[in-house]
């Protein structure tokens, strides 16, 4: 569980010398939230749920299908047929202006695509407090849309200096790996092929 | 589109009494003192107040707060930017007789969270689709764009540093700068910096060294607009609103269109220059934004002051001063002053930095700025993203 409390003492102290730097403790203190989460967890007996320290998403009723998709270990996205185009995030429509249409259908993706922008946090972000230093990639799937994940990966900086790293993953082809992080929230993640 | 041109001035531009660690401070007090301060700059009263603009608190409690009834109220609260937009809404709102004194206030325990409530729908699209992947706040997403910028145009880190330490130069010059040689000794991180100590200072999200990112402050900051015909009443020289643009152009990072550009800024620059009938050659001080290093460099590009790509060998010119100190292009001495006050970077950023970057906007066409004024400049721009990169406001301001 994340200490605030540590946390808010820090803010108090020259900014140089923090762990955490105060704007990612603020962002941190959105994730209180699960603490209260993973306690109804515990009481109904989800242990899994209640020991994962990570956001985890709540779909609505449009994302649903997306969400269920991914349990089942397949890359659901909506289609939208007059444009013959995949679109990311799942919406009830095509967000492409000039389109607009609200007959969606949900089609199963490859799960391929390539690196098209990432980082390396070194920050303690749950689940990732004791992984860091991670990747967290922007993926273009082969069938054009984009979406934000983590690229599993040993060595995300692969032996290279920093100042020689430059932007070594950009464009290197992935697939999905699907994180089941409880029993009820799999993650789509990406590793290398 | 030329209608806005010099129709309207800001008359008051002033920040909170202190800037930086102020537990002592909430929000709404930062939002009032910050006004105190900027009326007594204009010389009104804050019963002069008929409009008001806010972002990071909803007008409502900004107006009951300071104890006004305004008969314009503007809440457009979309990050940083806010307040170039507020300026883009009063200039409209004073021109259409909404108003006569418009007041624009900021405040923000960004450091020390006095009355700082967040938290949001947890069902929102970055709830779902961005939060889970160990996202930690603007170090983790404003660097998102950063690395394809790199692949596509050879930008690199030792680029960037240059920015910072061109700042903190800035920053050396301003009394109020959180981490300038007046304020914070070298042992605590103040003063001079070499780009060399940028790349060496601690990795907090690659491709951002600590020193590649903001100061994190508690501060406010408010403006205060009246009509060209008004302003001249004025004991200090008003600065006008030539030109302004707003846009947006995606809310989550990892949902812009191109990743090496940002479409808000460059849609909020073309409307500027065209309501101005300026162009970036007409502008001699800018005031871009930097939450981080690569922030004013993407401003640079998408606003026209250097070809698309470039930004990095552009920023990472020096040349050599008469006592063999080293000049940046951005930094005191360089042919392209910019972030004069010392910026986000070394000067304060309490969440929502734009107040301040249009503050030193004025203070800079006025001639206020003491050590750090740029002589002989009449134009200055202020831009600032909303988000990461999401939205964006550009103001072009002159004293003539």
């Amino acid at each position: 569980m994340t200490d605030l409390s540590a946390g808010m003492t820090d803010l108090s102290t020259g900014m140089t010398d923090l762990d955490v730097p105060p704007h990612c403790l603020l962002s941190l203190s959105r994730l209180a939230f699960w603490d209260s989460v993973r306690a109804t967890a515990r009481k109904r007996g989800d242990n899994r749920m209640a020991d994962y320290t990570g956001a985890l998403p709540q779909p609505t009723p449009e994302s649903q299908p997306y969400w269920d998709g991914l349990k089942e270990h397949k890359l659901i996205l909506p289609y939208c047929p007059p444009c013959s185009a995949f679109h990311f995030y799942p919406r009830p429509f095509c967000p492409k202006p000039d389109c607009f249409n609200w007959e969606i259908d949900w089609r199963e993706v490859s799960g391929k695509g390539k690196v098209h922008t990432y980082v390396i946090s070194h920050l303690p972000i749950p689940p990732m407090q004791d992984a860091a230093p991670y990747v967290i990639a922007v993926v273009e799937l082969d069938e054009g849309p984009r979406l934000m994940s983590n690229l599993i990966v040993d060595d995300p900086y692969d032996g290279k200096d920093l100042r020689e790293h430059g932007s070594h993953w950009v464009d290197a082809p992935v697939e999905i790996v699907f994180d089941d992080v409880t029993d009820e929230v799999t993650l789509p993640k990406f590793r290398l092929v | 589109m030329d209608q806005i041109r010099h129709k309207v001035a800001i008359v008051g531009a002033a920040e909170t009494d202190d800037l930086g660690n102020l537990p002592g401070m909430s929000r709404l007090a930062l939002h009032a003192q910050s006004a105190r301060n900027a009326l007594d700059d204009a010389g009104l009263k804050l019963s002069d107040v008929d409009g008001l603009l806010c972002a990071g608190a909803i007008p409502n409690e900004v107006a009951e707060y300071l104890g006004i009834q305004p008969r314009y109220i503007d809440g457009t609260s979309v990050g940083g930017c806010s307040f170039m937009i507020h300026v883009r809404h009063a200039v409209a709102a004073i021109m259409a007789g909404y108003c006569d004194v418009a007041l624009i206030t900021h405040g923000e325990s960004g450091r020390s969270g006095v009355d700082m409530g967040r938290g949001g729908s947890r069902q929102s699209p970055g709830a779902q689709y961005e939060a889970p992947f160990a996202i930690g706040g603007a170090p983790t997403t404003f660097s998102i764009p950063v690395l394809r910028h790199f692949h596509q145009y050879g930008t690199t880190k030792e680029h960037l540093a240059h920015i910072a330490a061109a700042t903190r130069a800035w920053a050396n010059l301003n009394p109020m700068a959180m981490m300038g040689s007046h304020r914070r000794s070298p042992d605590r991180g103040g003063g001079p910096i070499t780009p060399e100590d940028v790349l060496n200072s601690r990795m907090i999200c690659y491709p951002f060294n600590l020193l590649d990112c903001c100061v994190v402050a508690d501060g406010g900051g408010a403006l205060v607009l009246v009509s060209e015909e008004r302003a001249r009443d004025f004991a200090k020289p008003p600065v006008y609103v030539l030109g302004a643009g707003e846009a947006n152009a995606h809310w989550m990072v990892s949902q812009m269109r191109d990743h090496t550009t940002a479409d808000a800024y460059r849609i909020s620059g073309e409307a500027a220059y065209k309501s101005a009938g300026l162009g970036p050659q007409d502008i001699e001080h800018c005031m871009f934004y930097d939450a981080f290093t690569f922030t004013p460099l993407m401003a640079a590009e998408d606003l026209g002051f250097v070809p698309k790509g470039e930004g990095g060998p552009f920023f990472a010119e020096t040349k050599t001063g008469p006592d063999g100190e080293m000049i940046y292009k951005s930094g005191p001495g360089g042919d392209f002053p910019m972030n004069t006050n010392g910026g986000g970077l070394s000067y304060c950023h309490t969440g929502m930095y734009g107040m301040f970057a249009i503050i030193e906007s004025v203070r800079q066409l006025r001639g206020e700025c003491g050590e750090r004024q740029v002589e002989g400049i009449n134009t200055s721009m202020a831009h600032g993203p909303g988000g990461m990169f999401a939205s964006a406001g550009t103001l072009i301001l002159s004293n003539e």
